[in-house]
């Protein structure tokens, strides 16, 4: 693929052979260069179709995500590198000999900050929608920044799985906050924690892992037998005599380990996956990273959350989804920055869980864990989804929301710059939407019309 | 673990100042008024009422897309 540079500003512009740089918007755009502190910069771009009747395809891109580019290349094939990142990198003959995922990673390394231009860069053929791979450029760039890690393509060659091995074999402890809650988990009544304990017991590859079950004083005798006897000897149940409190529930049970790891899981979980915990705990080898979270499944393998998303309001992304949609342009096929996680079952280290104060518990049910996830971005930790692995939540799909106007008001009196300015989306997409989908008004069908879709509530 | 939980609440609070500063910075910067937040509401049916997005404006929307590149930039410069 033949690739020339094009020199805008203080900036070198990559521009393969099928792209061509919109003008359309070169006044915005040098206006945005100009003010930008950026040294690496990637904006939107537009596919247009064979049928001229039919507006282009808009791809628009997210904010910064390393752990995305390492997946696919998804900053689209043209990029713009200020003079010194491209002297500093080898100099522009050598960079457009690359692949255009090789070039952004080799640049992404050497950047001191990469911006998203929310504008149209550039437009290419509709076939060029979808972001590339570069399988090699991957490998040599876990050998140039030291990822220790497996590479290989995924299931539907849409991205790369970097595999990250680990030297040590950490403790885990899977924390369940619960009340004996007994419910029908696929057609079988059971206590809801005892189910979830059998499962991570029976299914695990990583055995390491120590369960501290918080339990309300008003959990029924029965359900606390089954528990203890869903692992014998490996539960430790702590009680929990006060008011209803998820977030104190989880700091309780954290205060009754030292293990390295802590895994939230709710009691209406079904972590069946055997790689679940070592999958997520190979992301902790970046000291950057602060939490991961699954792919978290309905009962019939529907997609519950695959991260939170705030447009502006906090969605699942993709809820109700089929559990095998790749979202738009395969942003659910790799491994991902995302604001925030559900806390149904993620994963992250004590001693971080520490450094961010635990779980809010000025958040006694809802929200609890956007704050978590947002103080430790707040401290610049990493906030990662992944779709190698997943765990089932048995929230029910017709749950409606109940909004606590005051833990609301809370969220949006500490959150509000980064609820209204959600990083890892657009301004230009369409709003209250679980899907990433851009706004172009005119073309919506009628179930977006309709109404929004009911503002998640997370627990 | 007394001490631990109270750590973690003392710790919760100073985030939770950090990010109000930082979010009163936001109000300031961006002229919203320090009010009782609640999540806003759907906008597509005031988007309606914007005369670009109503149904016979669609014919000129595509009239203006046809139009050379040139003469776009023109207008638009001239409109915005």
């Amino acid at each position: 693929m033949t690739t020339s540079s094009r020199r805008i500003g203080r900036y070198i512009a990559f521009i393969p052979a099928h792209c061509k740089l919109e003008r359309e918007f070169r006044t915005e755009m040098g206006k945005w260069l100009r003010a930008s502190t950026c040294d690496m910069v990637y904006g939107d771009s537009l596919h247009p179709t064979n049928d001229k009747y039919e507006e282009p395809i808009q791809v628009l891109r997210p904010g910064w995500s390393p752990e995305r580019l390492r997946g696919h290349c998804y900053v689209g094939d043209v990029v713009l590198a200020t003079e010194e990142l491209v002297a500093r990198v080898g100099g522009a003959d050598a960079l457009c000999s690359l692949s255009p995922h090789h070039r952004a990673l080799l640049l992404s390394e050497h950047a001191s900050s990469v911006g998203r231009m929310p504008l149209f860069l550039y437009h290419a053929p509709w076939e060029y929608r979808f972001p590339s791979t570069d399988l090699e450029a991957v490998k040599s760039h876990c050998l140039r920044t030291g990822i220790n890690a497996q590479c290989h393509m995924n299931e539907s060659g849409s991205g790369v799985v970097v595999e990250r091995t680990q030297s040590t074999e950490p403790t885990v402890a899977v924390i369940i906050p619960t009340r004996g809650t007994e419910a029908e988990v696929r057609g079988k009544n059971c206590v809801l924690a005892a189910h979830a304990i059998a499962q991570l017991v029976e299914h695990s590859t990583f055995q390491n892992f120590e369960i501290i079950v918080v339990v309300d004083d008003a959990t029924p005798t029965a359900a606390l037998q089954d528990i203890k006897n869903a692992a014998p000897g490996r539960v430790r149940i702590v009680p929990f005599d006060r008011p209803f409190n998820f977030a104190e529930k989880v700091n309780l049970g954290a205060a009754h380990t030292t293990a390295d790891y802590l895994l939230l899981l709710n009691d209406d979980t079904e972590p069946s996956n055997p790689h679940l915990i070592q999958t997520m705990l190979s992301y902790f080898s970046d000291d950057t990273v602060g939490l991961v979270g699954p792919k978290l499944l309905y009962e019939d393998g529907s997609i519950q959350s695959a991260g939170h998303f705030f447009n502006p309001v906090p969605y699942d992304s993709y809820r109700g989804f089929p559990g095998n949609c790749a979202g738009a342009y395969n942003m659910l096929t790799v491994a991902r920055e995302v604001s925030s996680v559900i806390a149904a079952c993620a994963l992250t280290p004590r001693h971080v869980f520490i450094e961010v104060g635990g779980l809010s518990t000025q958040f006694p049910g809802d929200y609890n864990d956007i704050d978590f996830a947002l103080k430790m971005q707040l401290l610049g930790k990493r906030v990662l989804y992944t779709p190698y692995t997943d765990c089932f939540h048995f929230e029910s799909k017709t749950r409606v929301a109940k909004l606590n106007p005051g833990h609301v008001a809370l969220l949006g009196e500490r959150w509000r710059d980064q609820l209204e300015n959600e990083t890892y989306g657009h301004p230009a997409l369409q709003k209250y939407q679980v899907a990433w989908k851009a706004n172009r008004p005119g073309q919506r069908s009628v179930d977006e019309a309709v109404g929004p879709t009911a503002p998640m509530a997370s627990k | 673990m007394k001490e631990f939980l109270q750590q973690l609440d003392e710790t919760d609070a100073v985030l939770g100042q950090m990010a109000q500063k930082r979010c009163r910075e936001y109000h300031l910067l961006s002229g919203i008024p320090v009010e009782t937040y609640k999540f806003p509401t759907y906008k597509s049916a005031e988007e309606q009422k914007v005369w670009v997005h109503h149904w016979w404006v669609r014919p000129l929307r595509f009239f203006y897309r046809h139009l050379p590149r040139a003469i776009r930039s023109r207008i638009k410069r001239v409109a915005t």
